[in-house]
């Protein structure tokens, strides 16, 4: 069994995305190289739950360890899942490589293995200096494009020629998506009512000043159904106002075609989930994000007329957007052109590029 | 550690920070990979040869208890967590559930191993070698003061019950 699996490594971040985009890849792989998931996710059993065989340990931080102990650990951790697993590539998808996982890559006990980074572009113009520089530390590094690529700023862009660049990343194909109508069954959605897919991440749903609120009542004012993405990560559950549902799947990306428009945070992976399923999106992008330059990401969608974007935290701001969407002819328009725009999936790019590099190893 | 030496230690750390920045990106990786292999030698000589790896907050002698929760359901692991959390010193919970939730909300630091079930499917080995040498991994990091293995259904005792 020597060689024939692929550790894909993922960071913790803020959501799910580096996870999914692992299990994208994972799932992609030649019959005959398995996929063993290695994670800092609170999300590691939705990872199990898929499938897929999940190692887990604790973020950088947890219960007030220090990171330069924390490297120690995972490097010890990470050595031992190389000799249990014995895996012919290693992909790390993150945004900045730990100085354990750098250590065990340029052992020259593991010489006979392949690492790869996987890091998605649109990184916030001037930041991740110290990250991208450990790039050289890896065989290969893959970019998985991003829709918004002509806004990259970023020294993602300025690095470009140093990665292998494939199509956007998304854990299932635009054929493996619900129609509308065996959609809203399987959630239980009225299948006559307009329905808004809400997730922001943050904010309070009682809290009439944030955005959560702001786009409820303002959703509701106009006698749209609103339908929130409870986190599976979340430690507490939201309270819903009446009428409203929430919903817990993964992935939701499954079940997008049951939404007339949505209303979402603009990371990387809900913004290609909502294009390739064609749903008209009022995006809020998340200026603290780490590195992800989402307001890049969601002005471009906007500007290309795939979206709006949603950055000043008023009811009048969110109003003026919903306007645009708020007609099912306006949502037809924004549709068609997110389905004329075809996105193809570059997972399956990505698995066979390791798949190569295990052959080789082999 | 007092609140004035954790705040002064915070004060130094973000002064050391902010002069790494000064570094390029190659030296910065340097100096902070070197700060892991000296802190790792010097723990080593204090620790006499055989130091944890992790050392948990509350004192550099102050081992943490280990408790290999595998197959318990969530009840028990619900109530295992609750009992860890008011240990001390702190508590680290081995777990095969998926339950994170159960440990997260207590604050707890756990490790979590594949079930049985899951192991043998993908992996198709021994899965009684590879949890002895994950439990031998485990201890390794956190040199634990004492183990307490629970069998499915057994909760931990709180502390002070014996």
């Amino acid at each position: 069994m020597s060689g024939d699996r692929v550790l894909i490594c993922t960071t913790n971040g803020t959501g799910m995305g580096h996870l999914t985009r692992g299990m994208a890849i994972g799932r992609r792989l030649p019959e005959g190289l398995a996929a063993v998931l290695f994670t800092l996710s609170q999300a590691a059993p939705v990872a199990r739950r898929q499938g897929f065989l999940t190692e887990y340990f604790h973020a950088a931080g947890t219960a007030g360890t220090s990171k330069p102990d924390w490297n120690l650990a995972y490097r010890r951790r990470l050595e031992s899942l190389l000799a249990t697993y014995d895996p012919a590539v290693v992909l790390f998808d993150g945004v900045h490589p730990y100085l354990g996982l750098l250590d065990v890559a340029t052992s020259s006990a593991h010489r006979h293995r392949r690492f790869v980074w996987s890091r998605r572009g649109l990184w916030q113009p001037g930041k991740g200096g110290q990250a991208i520089d450990r790039g050289r530390f890896f065989d290969v590094v893959l970019e998985p494009g991003d829709v918004a690529e002509a806004a990259d700023r970023g020294l993602s862009a300025e690095r470009r020629d140093e990665a292998v660049v494939v199509d956007p990343i998304t854990l299932l194909d635009a054929d493996e998506l619900l129609d509308r109508d065996a959609a809203r069954d399987a959630l239980g959605l009225d299948r006559d009512a307009t329905w808004a897919l809400v997730q922001l991440g943050t904010g309070a749903l009682a809290d009439p000043a944030s955005r959560l609120g702001i786009a409820a009542a303002a959703l509701s004012a106009i006698g749209v159904r609103l339908a929130f993405v409870e986190s599976t990560i979340a430690r507490q559950r939201t309270a819903l106002p009446p009428g409203a549902t929430g919903i817990e799947v993964y992935p939701l990306a499954r079940y997008l075609k049951a939404f007339d428009l949505a209303v979402t945070a603009a990371g990387y992976n809900i913004v290609h989930e909502v294009c390739v399923a064609a749903l008209p999106t009022i995006l809020s992008p998340i200026a603290t994000s780490h590195l992800d330059d989402q307001v890049a990401r969601a002005r471009y969608l906007e500007a290309e007329g795939m979206a709006r974007c949603w950055q000043e935290p008023t009811r009048a701001a969110f109003e003026a957007h919903l306007a645009r969407l708020a007609t099912p002819e306006r949502r037809a328009a924004v549709a068609g052109r997110l389905a004329a725009a075809a996105f193809p999936n570059g997972a399956g790019q990505a698995a066979h590029l390791l798949a190569g590099l295990a052959g080789a190893v082999r | 550690m007092s609140a004035p030496q954790a705040a002064g230690q915070g004060r130094l750390r973000r002064a050391a920070d902010a002069a790494l920045t000064r570094l390029g990106p190659q030296a910065q990786y340097r100096v902070r990979r070197l700060h892991v292999r000296l802190r790792w030698r010097w723990r080593w000589l204090v620790h006499r040869g055989d130091p944890p790896v992790v050392e948990l907050p509350g004192g550099r002698w102050r081992r943490p208890l280990l408790v290999v929760a595998l197959g318990a359901d969530d009840t028990a692991l619900g109530e295992t967590a609750s009992a860890a959390a008011a240990h001390r010193p702190q508590a680290i919970v081995v777990t095969d559930s998926d339950a994170f939730d159960l440990l997260r909300r207590e604050g707890l630091l756990f490790e979590s191993v594949p079930s049985r079930a899951d192991w043998e499917a993908a992996a198709g080995g021994r899965y009684e070698a590879f949890l002895a040498g994950r439990l031998a991994e485990i201890a390794e990091l956190y040199r634990p003061s004492r183990t307490v293995r629970l069998r499915p259904g057994q909760t931990l005792d709180p502390p002070g019950d014996g």
